[in-house]
């Protein structure tokens, strides 16, 4: 049992209190305004604590640890076939990779990992603790999505092979006869085929499908081809939705925003973050990721992410939400961690200010499934 | 006549911070730091009251202006086609009225120090240039400033894949120590032609630029990364040039070497995981470490890598990491400044140097939501917040 005494406590649902945080194991066992306890305790008088963030949609546990001798490709990236969703990314997960990061250094305790952007179908996401060595003990939902791309980069890879597609007109054919052949598949009468299985799922909506779209024109595309099928939509990036606020709102769409601070992505000043709190306010749901392109981030990458958004919002509480409890929506963990609140896991990150807001607000602790992962002042791990 | 009143006024000098503070701006040039000032009525007149007013950023290392963010296919950074390119000169790489620039006053950045890629070992000359001005050679503020070199997986990146040296750390080492002893060779050969035209060496611009570096006349400013570092500063004692570490990941492992060796550090652009060579550690705190033990940082976006308003997000970083708020940003300025050999005219605010300011609301590397207001380069407000 460990106490967290004193803090101040921001829930991850907008609400902010102080109180003593108890933690028996992995749990959260009881929050309140004062817990009597005289085991092992945490003063975070002055402190604040927080949901341990997750980036939603990463390839944190993919790169590396360093490149193979053999082999050229990353681990998330089999461009061999442009319809690839029955593939999983739960077996290309090295937990070394990621827990080599350090990523509770920056306040990540949990991340949501995808296949790459080269394919129109990817694959199955997962999502998986920060810190460990075993994917398996590590992985906290697998199948938590579908993962598909409609952005240039998948005309880039095969249309430069002449394999369709060559043109966005490519991709949303494919994209059409894969949910019609995936709508029509009768496991019980046909043969095994596990790329429809994989759509079918999502059609019966046993996952969500997460498409990542950057312009107007892509996003457009997307909602008109899955105009009469009835799914969970959520769309990453967060570029290009204004023209299609209505059809957002209609189906409830969630949204993934990556992180633009890199200025070579040729459509960074497309995101529209004013326009993201907006639909934030009026009830969407939206998480923000490092880069959910499927290619390296940055570890600090979340964290600016965030402070973009508040630049343009000033509603810290709402930055933070969309850090934590929305982010565990989106990925259907939200029953388990997200939130600071009893029966969750442990999953906690304590600053000595609110780092959304403030440079001084420095790490004080991490901690991800109930342990200390990172504490103030711990040396930063080499690579080598 | 530009006046700024009221202002909190960082001034990167011995004055330190000073409240209630008013700034006289005059045919481009800083009159007058003080309280209380009076200027004519004809001045202009910025109230700044309750806003932060610091020196005009200096980047300390970009190729802003040499490159389009969206067609990397206009790329004007690297000439990719010779490892030793030591004989180019970056101003015919820039274009000045590239949209960058724009965005560089928007977010306070007023003036770059604008170098050739690191495709190259040795890449040419770097100058550097306002965001704003008259036109090109005005904007232009000091040229050369330093010769661009590269350690490590850049040119062995360019180059390996052509099966041509050098594709690895032995080969562009050699290439670093081969140039040094041929611009060794070139200046004895003008020494020992003393005057005589016809036992002069034939011209050789690569040479010559190499020469002002031995000769201290302009710094060698490198890429490097890592143990990278080590070997440059073996290199500086052995020919005697003044070094700046660009970039610098992984300087924590080299405090007591980096602040022995005279070299200043460029430090940026933090982004990334932690991954093999280059990136096996990103260190912020190093910033803190190495400022205490007296070498003089400065803070880069490698522009347009990162955004410009990351210089102040870096510097922000580096106050989480332990810097305190007024030395994180002497390393976006006055140190900048130093390090670009430009400190006469930019870099701080006081009495006779360049009018380039940025007015913040909040406060810089402090507040994250801290904005700039207004832009100044040489007295004329360039950038105004609606």
């Amino acid at each position: 049992m460990y106490c967290i005494m004193n803090a101040t406590i921001h829930d991850g649902f907008e609400h902010v209190f102080k109180g003593d945080i108890l933690i028996d194991g992995n749990k959260i066992v009881e929050v309140k305004d004062h817990i009597a306890f005289d085991g092992e305790c945490y003063d975070a008088t002055g402190q604040h604590v927080f949901p341990g963030f997750i980036d939603p949609m990463s390839n944190w546990g993919i790169l590396g640890p360093g490149r193979e001798i053999r082999g050229n490709a990353e681990d998330n990236d089999e461009h061999t076939n442009v319809i690839t969703p029955e593939m999983d990314v739960l077996y290309a997960f090295n937990g070394r990779g990621v827990t080599r990061q350090q990523l509770g250094a920056f306040g990540i305790t949990s991340v949501g990992v995808a296949p790459s952007s080269t394919n129109l179908f990817g694959g199955k996401m997962a999502v998986f603790d920060v810190d460990g060595i075993n994917p398996f003990k590590m992985c906290i939902k697998e199948q938590v999505g579908l993962k598909a791309c409609v952005e240039r980069s998948v005309c880039d890879y095969y249309g430069a092979k002449n394999m369709i597609p060559g043109t966005h007109m490519g991709i949303f054919s494919l994209f059409q006869e894969h949910l019609k052949s995936a709508s029509e598949y009768d496991p019980t009468k046909d043969d095994r085929d596990p790329k429809k299985a994989a759509i079918k799922d999502v059609l019966d909506k046993k996952m969500p499908l997460f498409v990542c779209a950057k312009t107007p024109m892509e996003v457009h595309g997307v909602l008109h081809v899955l105009k009469d099928y009835d799914i969970d939509l959520v769309l990453c990036s967060g570029y290009g939705l204004k023209d299609s606020e209505e059809e957002l709102l209609k189906r409830n769409v969630s949204v993934i925003v990556n992180n633009n601070d890199i200025a070579f992505d040729p459509y960074t000043e497309e995101l529209d973050r004013p326009f993201l709190y907006e639909l934030y306010k009026k009830g969407i749901c939206v998480a923000l990721a490092s880069n959910c392109s499927g290619t390296m981030a940055s570890r600090e990458d979340v964290l600016w992410n965030a402070i973009s958004m508040y630049k343009v919002c000033h509603d810290e509480e709402a930055v933070i939400k969309m850090m934590t409890s929305n982010t565990a929506s989106i990925l259907g963990i939200d029953h388990i961690t997200g939130s600071i609140e009893t029966g969750k896991r442990a999953d906690l990150v304590i600053y000595s200010d609110h780092p959304i807001k403030t440079y001084q607000a420095v790490l004080q602790q991490t901690i991800a499934n109930g342990k200390i992962i990172y504490r103030k002042g711990d040396e930063m791990k080499c690579f080598i | 006549m530009l006046h700024i009143k009221d202002a909190t006024v960082y001034t990167m000098e011995k004055e330190g911070i000073i409240e209630n503070c008013d700034i006289l701006i005059e045919n481009g040039k800083i009159k007058e730091v003080g309280i209380g000032l009076v200027s004519d009525q004809h001045a202009q007149v910025i109230d700044a009251k309750g806003l932060i007013v610091i020196p005009g950023i200096v980047d300390a290392h970009s190729h802003v202006g040499t490159c389009k963010v969206d067609n990397l296919k206009e790329d004007d950074t690297n000439e990719m086609t010779n490892p030793n390119s030591a004989q180019l000169d970056i101003y015919y790489g820039i274009d000045p009225n590239n949209p960058s620039f724009a965005e560089c006053a928007k977010d306070g950045i007023t003036t770059s120090v604008i170098a050739p890629g690191s495709g190259n070992v040795f890449g040419g000359l770097v100058l550097a240039m306002k965001s704003a001005g008259k036109d090109f050679d005005a904007r232009v503020i000091k040229k050369p400033c330093a010769l661009k070199a590269a350690m490590g997986v850049n040119p062995k990146g360019i180059y390996g894949p052509r099966e041509q040296l050098p594709m690895s750390r032995i080969g562009v080492a050699q290439v670093f120590i081969d140039f040094f002893e041929s611009v060794k060779q070139y200046q004895k050969k003008k020494a020992d032609a003393n005057g005589d035209v016809s036992k002069m060496p034939k011209f050789d611009r690569a040479l010559e630029h190499g020469q002002m570096v031995l000769e201290r006349k302009i710094p060698l400013k490198v890429h490097s990364y890592q143990h990278d570092m080590m070997a440059l500063l073996r290199w500086k004692k052995e020919y005697g040039f003044d070094l700046t570490l660009d970039h610098a990941f992984g300087a924590s492992d080299f405090i007591d070497e980096i602040a022995q060796s005279g070299a200043e550090v460029i430090w940026g652009p933090l982004s990334g995981p932690l991954f093999g060579g280059e990136g096996c550690k990103v260190d912020p705190e190093c910033l803190k470490m190495l400022h205490d033990r007296g070498v003089t940082c400065a803070i880069m976006t490698d522009g347009p890598v990162l955004h410009p308003y990351m210089i102040v997000t870096q510097a922000g970083e580096a106050v989480r990491h332990g810097l305190d708020v007024e030395t994180a940003l002497k390393m976006i300025t006055i140190n900048a400044a130093k390090i670009a050999r430009c400190d006469d005219r930019i870099g701080s605010i006081c009495q006779g140097k360049d009018g380039d300011l940025v007015i913040f609301e909040k406060m810089p590397a402090v507040d994250t939501d801290a904005q700039v207001r207004y832009t100044i380069i040489d007295g004329e407000i360039v950038y105004q917040a609606s």
